[in-house]
């Protein structure tokens, strides 16, 4: 039986946090908890990927964070989405369709 | 001279650890706390987390790094020393006087050498500025996962890596 793979591509990571970024700020769990119920297994992300994604995200001006009480009364960092990380989201959602729209073609044609 | 110092004192490069280390530590416990009440054994919840984590240490050292990068009072030096040198462009090229041009190479010189200290010591505090304070770091990815966990002081793993 062929081996599955669940990898991310390059860039998808930061679409994923991009999207679950702009319904509400959130901190680095929170962020992982929600790609993970919504890939379900489908995709493997590991939990601690997704901070260097985020450093190089804030630096990139696509998110800003700050130090805020978490749910659970605890110091945590929330991130949350720009302006410019709203067009980032826009653009790359497009590419994305397009992409993924002409790779499709490709595999029904071929 | 004081306000400079006091600027490169922010840059210490342990505040970005702390803050990175603090970041973590609150993932890998809410992470473990949700696996214990999936009815996981303690023990097992942390070093689960600590798996499903990921390389902790490679993730830490990437994101300091890119902390220090990404610091305000960075952007607002390489913005300074840029404009310098830019100045001392302007003079070198529009002045008349001998003695002017000089002032100009000056400008210029202080502007590139001053954002290459700022690169040393953003990117490579400890080997040029500060005592390497790495000697401690726990190879955790080297370690059986139940014993990278917690230790016998009920250490955390970040708090390892810091101590």
């Amino acid at each position: 039986m062929a081996k599955v793979r669940t990898d991310l591509m390059q860039g998808t990571l930061e679409l994923l946090i991009l999207k679950t970024l702009a319904r509400d700020p959130m901190h680095g769990y929170g962020i992982a908890q929600r790609i993970h119920q919504a890939v379900d297994d489908l995709l493997k992300v590991e939990d601690g990927s997704l901070y260097p994604a985020l450093y190089r995200m804030e630096e990139r001006g696509w998110i800003a964070s700050e130090w805020g009480i978490s749910e659970n009364n605890r110091r945590a960092k929330f991130y949350r989405l720009t302006k410019a990380g709203r067009k980032r989201l826009d653009g790359e959602r497009a590419n994305w369709e397009r992409v993924s729209q002409a790779i499709t073609r490709i595999l029904e044609t071929a | 001279m004081n306000v400079l110092s006091g600027l490169l004192r922010r840059l210490d490069h342990r505040r970005a650890q702390s803050e990175v280390d603090e970041e973590l530590q609150f993932h890998l416990d809410l992470l473990t706390e949700e696996l214990c009440r999936q009815d996981m054994p303690r023990d097992e919840a942390q070093a689960t987390a600590l798996k499903r984590f990921g390389n902790l240490e490679q993730i830490r050292n990437e994101c300091v790094r890119i902390s220090r990068r990404n610091h305000p009072v960075v952007s607002a030096l390489k913005w300074f020393f840029g404009f310098v040198f830019v100045i001392g462009v302007l003079v070198r090229v529009f002045s008349l006087e001998f003695h002017l041009t000089r002032v100009g190479d000056i400008l210029m010189a202080v502007g590139v050498l001053s954002r290459f200290l700022l690169y040393l010591r953003v990117m490579t505090p400890s080997r040029y500025f500060s005592q390497p304070d790495d000697s401690s770091l726990i190879k955790l990815n080297d370690l059986p996962t139940s014993i990278a966990a917690y230790d016998q002081g009920k250490r955390t793993p970040v708090e390892r890596v810091i101590s």
